[in-house]
């Protein structure tokens, strides 16, 4: 509330009027307007002319935002009393701090493993396996089953066993998938079920998000909550890492004769270069020991007494916790889907464009890039604004770029596609962000259990959304269908976000 | 000592506000309340032009498939006309054989409401009589009345005694 209103409304009551009768003439005109606007597009639009429809829509959207601001300004009918918040104590901050900057490591770390699988897949078959394009999906894909089902249990663990204990169990246990695929990668005449197996295991490392998260929400205060969980959303980095790293690593006799014998790869070019594949996977044990030890000496476990996993598992009847997965699921969701459909999108709509069709593989580690960049700043901007406008802001963006995309489905209009998609994969990040200071200011201290559910259904947004893409695709010719669904569901979305954590009467408002 | 009146009374429950007793507490709409709406209305405009503007992307425009058979060049007399519908879609058209002996095509919609239109004969103008609007029947150009554009033309092709219609602008016509 701020205090240009309170004064408004304390100092000057007998001006309502003057305020209400001046705010719905501006409302009316307003209407007027669109409604002007709304029949030109119509007329034209019908005339088979499209040139005005996109700049009168965005023009119609600037006046209802204006309107619906000139809402806020509506004198009140009762009077606002002070509240005067008291800042939470913050005792443990160096350690809190410490533990975060740990975590966040070791995330990154988790994450390169998890994704280890879809950088050495593409050299798979040039090594000499016999993998065809179908079974190099399925590998890809198989490590987001466990990555993203085994949050639930690896959010509970935290209270049960302590943070230090659970999180240092769960970074030793990526030992197992590492040297499990080194081993494997040694020998080329490996079973397509057996690489299978030992990627969908790789999964057990995207689960580590749901630990880590759960582990730093214990430390910090409400007030730095966003910020905390925003810089260690970070950890996201790691993707980009193991991107850059695998292909130089497989180059390099690093292990000896533990790596095994090289195999020769067949480049594009026609020579072939000697690769130990093994060695994506060998390279991240000193890292993970190294992070296991900073985990076990360098933190601490978080003082509380332990929580059963049977009385945390509750959380799943709260009504917040699927809110949250829904929200989650637009956010996270849509800039993962935005970078793993984009080859796709290029290749069905951009193929024509003049100058030859845009390189996938250049364009769409943008999307994540950008959205995990952005995510400690929807954090950092949900504590200090609130969590609840930063998220409507957020999801309004990317509702309206949804929208905005279907004008952009024609080969010469690349540009314009990729910066829409930028500035979506931006604001889902700030979402993110906010999201997640959200679950702890709601949740208070369940927010463990309940980040494995919201990140689990994330992480399987992730999944779904391209699947309903190519279907669109193949169903109506052009994925115009599939953004405006995007652009309907953020609508409703935004609603939920309104109804509980933003309206001001909601009594969970954040 | 006498409590004051009112004190007795119960408070009113929360759904009373939505469903008054009194007709005029009903009818009473306040000055808040009214800005709320204006601004729901504001927001509806913004949808319904977001629709325009997407809706060619979602839902394609009918086109013509190829060239379509309407009737034979000796059914329809000078000055007639004759009303036909093509395959696949439910929009009216209309076949116009003028005086001077050419042939036009038109959507029988009257681009301001939808109402039918019709071919006055001898005076080389098209009717709509629900508000007085008139079309060029050689061109489509609106000559007078509310109708904001020009009426949607197939071409016409002629092949022997047969009368065939096209799309207008399609490599075939």
């Amino acid at each position: 509330m701020s205090t240009f209103r309170r004064a408004q409304s304390q100092a000057h009551p007998n001006k309502t009027n003057t305020l209400l009768v001046g705010i719905i003439g501006v409302l009316v005109l307003i209407v007027t307007l669109q409604v002007w606007l709304l029949t030109a597009v119509l007329n034209t639009a019908l005339g088979g002319d499209h040139s005005i429809v996109w700049p009168a829509f965005y023009g119609s959207l600037a006046l209802f935002l204006g309107g619906a601001g000139l809402l806020r300004f509506l004198p009140q009918p009762i009077r606002q009393v002070l509240v005067i918040e008291k800042p939470e104590a913050f005792v443990h901050a160096a350690l809190a701090w410490r533990t975060l900057a740990i975590s966040a490591v070791s995330l990154a770390l988790a994450f390169a493993v998890w994704f280890m699988w879809s950088a050495i897949s593409v050299k798979l078959a040039g090594a000499g396996f016999a993998i065809s394009a179908q079974q190099r999906f399925w590998i890809t894909a198989a490590p987001v089953v466990l990555g993203s089902l085994l949050r639930i249990p690896y959010g509970l663990i935290v209270s049960r066993y302590g943070s230090r204990n659970a999180g240092t169990f769960v970074t030793l246990l990526m030992l197992v998938p590492c040297i499990g695929t080194g081993i494997v990668l040694r020998d080329p005449n490996a079973s397509f079920g057996t690489l299978l197996f030992w990627a969908g295991l790789t999964g057990i490392a995207g689960a580590n998000f749901a630990t880590s998260m759960a582990t730093v929400t214990l430390w910090f205060p409400k007030r730095l909550q966003g910020s905390a969980l925003g810089i260690n959303g970070l950890g996201n980095l790691g993707v980009t890492i193991a991107q850059f790293t695998i292909p130089v690593v497989i180059g390099l006799a690093a292990f000896g004769a533990l790596s095994g014998n090289a195999l020769p790869l067949k480049l594009t070019n026609g020579t072939t270069q000697l690769v130990w594949l093994s060695n994506a996977a060998f390279i991240w044990i000193p890292f993970i020991l190294i992070c296991a030890a900073a985990l076990w000496f360098g933190t601490e476990n978080y003082p509380q007494p332990a929580k059963s996993l049977a009385s945390q598992l509750v959380v799943a009847r709260r009504a917040h916790t699927w809110i949250l997965s829904t929200l989650y699921f637009l956010t996270f969701g849509a800039f993962v889907a935005m970078g793993a459909s984009l080859p796709l999108i290029i290749n069905e709509v951009f193929a024509q464009a003049p100058g030859g069709p845009p390189n996938p593989l250049f364009f769409s580690p943008f999307a994540v890039l950008i959205a995990t960049l952005t995510r400690p700043l929807g954090g950092w901007l949900a504590d200090k604004w609130s969590a609840g406008s930063v998220t409507a802001v957020s999801i309004a963006v990317m509702g309206v770029c949804g929208f905005s995309l279907s004008q952009f489905l024609a080969p010469d209009k690349f540009t314009g596609f990729f910066w829409t998609i930028m500035i979506l994969c931006a604001a889902a990040g700030l979402g993110n962000g906010s999201i997640f200071k959200i679950i702890p200011m709601v949740m208070g201290a369940e927010a463990g259990p309940v980040i494995g559910f919201v990140s689990c259904l994330g992480a399987l947004g992730g999944f779904f959304p391209p699947l309903m893409l190519g279907w669109c695709m193949h169903r109506f010719g052009s994925p115009a269908w599939a953004y405006t669904g995007m652009a309907l569901f953020s609508l409703g979305c935004f609603a939920l976000n309104w109804m509980f954590y933003w309206r001001r009467a909601s009594p969970t408002r954040c | 000592m006498d409590e004051p009146e009112n004190a007795t009374l119960k408070p009113r429950p929360a759904w009373e506000a939505d469903f008054p007793h009194e007709r005029v507490e009903a009818t009473h709409v306040s000055r808040r309340e009214f800005a709320k709406f204006l601004c729901l209305v504001s927001g509806g405009l913004a949808a319904g032009t977001a629709f325009v503007a997407v809706k060619d992307k979602l839902i394609p425009p009918h086109r013509i498939k190829g060239e379509q058979f309407v009737c034979r060049l000796d059914d329809v007399p000078s000055g007639g006309t004759r009303a036909f519908v093509v395959p696949g879609s439910a929009t009216p058209y209309i076949l116009i054989h003028l005086e001077t002996g050419e042939w036009r095509a038109f959507e029988q919609k009257c681009t301001h409401l939808s109402c039918a239109v019709f071919y006055k004969p001898g005076s080389d103008k098209i009717e709509c009589p629900c508000h007085n609007g008139w079309f060029d029947a050689r061109t489509g150009a609106v000559l007078q009345g509310p109708p904001p554009r020009p009426l949607p033309q197939l071409a016409v092709i002629i092949r022997g005694a047969d009368i065939f219609v096209a799309e207008l602008g399609s490599p075939l016509a």
